[in-house]
C-alpha cells in the first residue's frame, strides 16, 4: 500500500518556528528530560507505525527551540524509521534565516529527537497522544 | 579599564552615541578604555547587517582590537537578519555573551 506523508509547508522563518514552538509548549507541556541543558522529545506512534504526536521541551535558546519545532513538523505523520533518519541538514533546510553559527543547535535537536525514537522503540517515556502540528 | 557596551535602547544610541562618539574615538585610539565587546538589542542589530557603513567600521575596529561584536539572536530572527550579518559576527543570548566575554571580562558594563 502506498504511504502518504503529510508535512506542513516548510521551510519557515526561524521566528515563526519559535512562536509555534512556544505555542506547542503551552499546549502540550511536558517534564524536562534527564538533562535540563538538552531538549527532550516525547513521541506518540499510531497503529500504522507513523509518528502521530510530537511533544518536546526545548532549552531557552531560540535557535534550539526553532530547530525542535522544525523537527516536530518534519517528523509528524512519517513512519518512525523514516523520522529517525532526519538529518541536521534536512532540518536546517526547513528553517529560513538560521544564523550560520547556529547549525550545532540543529544537531542538538536532531540528537534529542533520535534519543526519543530510541526510547519509544524500547517502550520508554509514555508518549503524548492526539497531538498534531 | 575594560568595558562592554550593551545597546539596548533605540533612537540615537547607535546612530549618534556609537557612530559619532564611541566609534570615531575607537578608530583614533583615544576612547580612553579598552572595549571588550558590544552587544546589540532590537533594531540596533541592523548596524550589524553586512554592508551597513557604520557596521563596516565597527568590524574593522573589532578585527584590529579583538573586540567582540554580537547580536541578540531573538532580535535578529524576528527581523530576519540573523543570516545577513557581517561574516564572523555571531548572534546569541546572555549565556553566549557571557561565554564569549569570559576570556576577556570587562570591568564595567555600560548600557546605552
Amino acid at each position: 500500500m502506498p504511504t502518504e506523508t503529510i508535512t506542513p509547508a516548510l521551510p519557515r522563518p526561524v521566528a515563526v518556528l519559535v512562536e509555534a514552538g512556544l505555542a506547542r509548549s503551552r499546549r502540550v507541556p511536558i517534564q524536562v528530560g534527564p538533562d535540563c541543558r538538552l531538549p527532550h522529545f516525547e513521541l506518540g506512534i499510531a497503529d500504522d507505525g507513523r509518528v502521530s504526536a510530537v511533544a518536546y521541551r526545548s532549552t531557552s535558546c531560540v535557535s534550539t527551540l526553532a530547530a525542535c519545532e522544525a523537527v516536530a513538523l518534519l517528523a509528524w505523520r512519517r513512519p518512525l524509521t523514516e523520522a529517525d533518519a532526519l538529518t541536521t541538514t534536512e532540518v536546517a533546510a526547513a528553517m529560513t534565516g538560521l544564523a550560520p553559527g547556529r547549525i550545532e543547535r540543529v544537531a542538538v535537536a536532531v540528537a534529542a529527537f533520535r534519543r526519543a525514537v530510541a526510547d519509544t522503540r524500547c517502550g520508554g517515556p509514555e508518549s503524548q497522544q492526539g497531538e498534531t502540528p | 579599564m575594560k568595558v562592554a557596551y550593551l545597546f539596548a535602547t533605540s533612537r540615537h544610541s547607535v546612530s549618534y552615541v556609537l557612530a559619532k562618539m564611541i566609534l570615531p574615538q575607537l578608530e583614533d585610539g583615544r576612547h580612553g578604555v579598552e572595549v571588550a565587546g558590544m552587544f546589540f538589542f532590537e533594531d540596533n542589530n541592523y548596524v550589524l547587517v553586512d554592508g551597513n557603513p557604520i557596521g563596516a567600521r565597527l568590524v574593522a575596529v573589532a578585527e584590529r582590537t579583538g573586540m567582540l561584536l554580537m547580536g541578540c539572536d531573538q532580535c535578529c530572527y524576528e527581523r530576519e537578519i540573523a543570516d545577513r550579518l557581517f561574516p564572523g559576527v555571531p548572534v546569541g543570548c546572555f549565556p553566549d555573551l557571557y561565554g564569549a566575554l569570559a576570556g576577556n571580562p570587562p570591568d564595567q558594563v555600560i548600557t546605552l
